[in-house]
């Protein structure tokens, strides 16, 4: 990222912010898609980070981590979209999960599918964790770092995303086995 | 049994798909937003946000009721620039526009009309989802009770030790998990790291204790109208609070909690409302005006939760840091008074208690993260901590003469 940019749009120089945003843009919506799994939801996110992080450029003491502190945002936002579709609200309770449907044909389902499921069923700061880690290939301490969470959190939640999505594919294995015709 | 490397390659397959770049729709609405947004200033962070207390006896005096709004008024405008009185940072200013803006519920209109900072006028939700008694409520036998006068509301420490405060001694019990007392931490006062929990002339003060990420600690000093906020090795950090009904001010806080988007709530049965605050004691809005109740706890990111009991409505309402109503629980069905909340850390299960109005069953409710109610106890407490993963309870009976501990089993959603 470019330092100067970063420089003047902390002075509150907006073209220069509109550069950084251009230029930012289309990373921040791959990874918010990838934690939130819709894209109206996730544009909506990058939508409410960029306006965030021009509200809060000038607490940013050092421009070089300007990256990871807009990634710290976009997470953060990423947490309120998808607060706001899974949680009930004061008319409705519902209980937006997807779950597969009972008659699934299970035994064609795909890797990929049973993964998406268990993905989908993640709460989003496991997923956010999932994403940093296995599609930006951030380590945990730099995931810590950049979200300022401590690394037993970041541990933690990537250790029960693990178990969870594994506990997913192989329980779709059971089933799919307990289905096949002897 | 998928192995590791196998899930790993899946991983990278399945995170590989995905949009390619930002639609040009969305740059131009965060550039008109953008375009009319206040910047939070740098003061913000650094400025040092240790206040003014009020010495004990103006405190009785202003304590002392309506009537002595006006003095309130009159003490607040001629001295604040003496006092260091808080003004809201640059950032509350924005957050609600000039449609929703309203006056703090206050004492008197004089006191409320020399606030210069912005409550959201939040509409007084409604239940429409009554609990019903579709999950047996099963006995649960405490592993260990103690007994000490006037506790409050206890707090997980990072170490596993459970603090509790207490009205009468104005120190913080310390406990192991075993239910040892370990230590008592505190003394009564209003300096720097001395507490005054119960607050003679207020008509009622909790006390609480919440610990952050970090390790460092706030514990609401109701008695002295503040919170504050300590190193994990018990340091005397800052404290932000007084007496008052203006924003960033207490009357008769009962209850603080944290959310993992670093807000601090403190709900406060004086002024019928819940403020929030960042980790550094910059006030940032009014909300939940009217549904205050014993208990508040961060739910989630930007999310808390409150127990209400007003006008004979008995429930909780979570809501969002912004002041979004999200929904709630009614929980008139179960003749009890909603007090205590608290969450687990995984699978972020939500604990609300809810004592006997009358002497009879009080019950303890387990709701997943989505409201689902997971299950119903007999438990008549009031304050609560559950351990991290969700098997125990701390629990203090609604009388604050005694706190058990209670092991609930592996949550549902584990």
């Amino acid at each position: 990222m470019d330092r100067t940019l970063v420089e003047l749009a902390i002075q509150g120089d907006e073209e220069a912010y509109a550069g950084l945003m251009a230029m930012a843009g289309d990373r921040l919506v791959a990874i918010a898609y990838r934690i939130l799994r819709d894209l109206d939801v996730a544009e909506d996110a990058v939508q409410v980070a960029l306006v965030n992080a021009w509200r809060d450029l000038p607490t940013l003491r050092d421009p070089d981590r300007f990256e990871a502190w807009l990634t710290r945002i976009l997470v953060r936002a990423c947490y309120a979209e998808a607060g706001r579709s899974r949680r009930w609200n004061a008319r409705l309770r519902v209980l937006p999960i997807d779950t597969p449907s009972p008659s699934d044909p299970m035994a064609t389902v795909a890797d990929r599918d049973r993964l998406d499921r268990g993905f989908r069923r993640l709460p989003t700061d496991q997923r956010a964790i999932v994403v940093l880690h296995h599609y930006l290939g951030w380590s945990q301490p730099e995931i810590a770092h950049a979200l300022e969470i401590p690394i037993g959190t970041v541990k933690s939640r990537l250790f029960y995303a693990t178990r969870a999505l594994r506990a997913a594919i192989d329980a779709d294995d059971r089933a799919t086995s307990a289905e096949r015709p002897a | 049994m998928t192995s590791d490397t196998d899930l790993d390659r899946l991983l990278q397959d399945y995170l590989q798909a995905g949009p390619a770049e930002l639609s040009d729709r969305v740059l131009w609405a965060a550039r008109a937003q953008i375009s009319t947004t206040r910047r939070r200033g740098r003061l913000d962070r650094l400025a040092p946000w240790r206040e003014f207390h009020m010495t004990q006896s103006t405190r009785l005096l202003l304590v002392g009721g309506g009537g002595l709004a006006l003095v309130v008024a009159i003490a607040a405008g001629l001295f604040s620039p003496l006092l260091g009185q808080r003004t809201p940072g640059p950032g509350a200013s924005q957050m609600a526009s000039p449609s929703v803006r309203a006056s703090v519920a206050a004492p008197s209109a004089s006191a409320s009309a020399s606030a210069s900072a912005v409550a959201v006028a939040t509409p007084a939700p409604t239940f429409r989802a009554p609990i019903v008694a579709r999950i047996e409520a099963t006995d649960l036998t405490a592993a260990w009770t103690v007994s000490a006068p006037s506790l409050w509301t206890p707090a997980l420490a990072p170490d596993g030790r459970i603090w509790v405060p207490s009205n009468a001694s104005d120190q913080i019990r310390i406990y192991d998990q075993t239910g040892k007392l370990v230590e008592k931490w505190g003394s009564t006062g209003s300096g720097d790291g001395q507490f005054t929990f119960g607050a003679a002339g207020a008509s009622r003060n909790g006390a609480g204790v919440v610990f952050a990420p970090d390790g460092s600690f706030f514990v609401l000093d109701s008695g002295n109208f503040r919170v504050q906020h300590f190193s994990p090795d018990r340091k005397f950090l800052g404290a932000f609070g007084r007496f008052g009904s203006d924003p960033g001010q207490f009357a008769s806080a009962v209850a603080i909690g944290l959310d993992d988007g670093g807000n601090l709530y403190v709900s406060d049965e004086g002024r019928h409302d819940v403020q929030v605050f960042t980790t550094g004691g910059t006030y940032v809005r009014t909300i939940a005006e009217g549904a205050a109740g014993d208990g508040v706890w961060g739910s989630g990111p930007g999310w808390f939760i409150t127990t209400r009991l007003t006008d004979g409505e008995a429930g909780a309402i979570e809501y969002h840091a912004d002041g979004t109503v999200q929904g709630g629980w009614d929980l008139r069905p179960w003749s009890c008074e909603p007090s205590g909340v608290t969450r687990d850390e995984a699978p972020r299960n939500i604990y609300l208690t809810c004592p006997s109005r009358d002497g009879g069953t009080g019950y303890a409710f387990r709701f997943d993260q989505t409201g689902t109610l997971l299950r119903v106890w007999r438990i008549n407490g009031a304050g609560i901590a559950v351990t991290p993963d969700g098997t125990a309870a701390f629990v203090v009976s609604d009388d604050g003469t005694t706190m058990s501990r209670y092991n609930l089993g592996a949550p549902e959603g584990g």
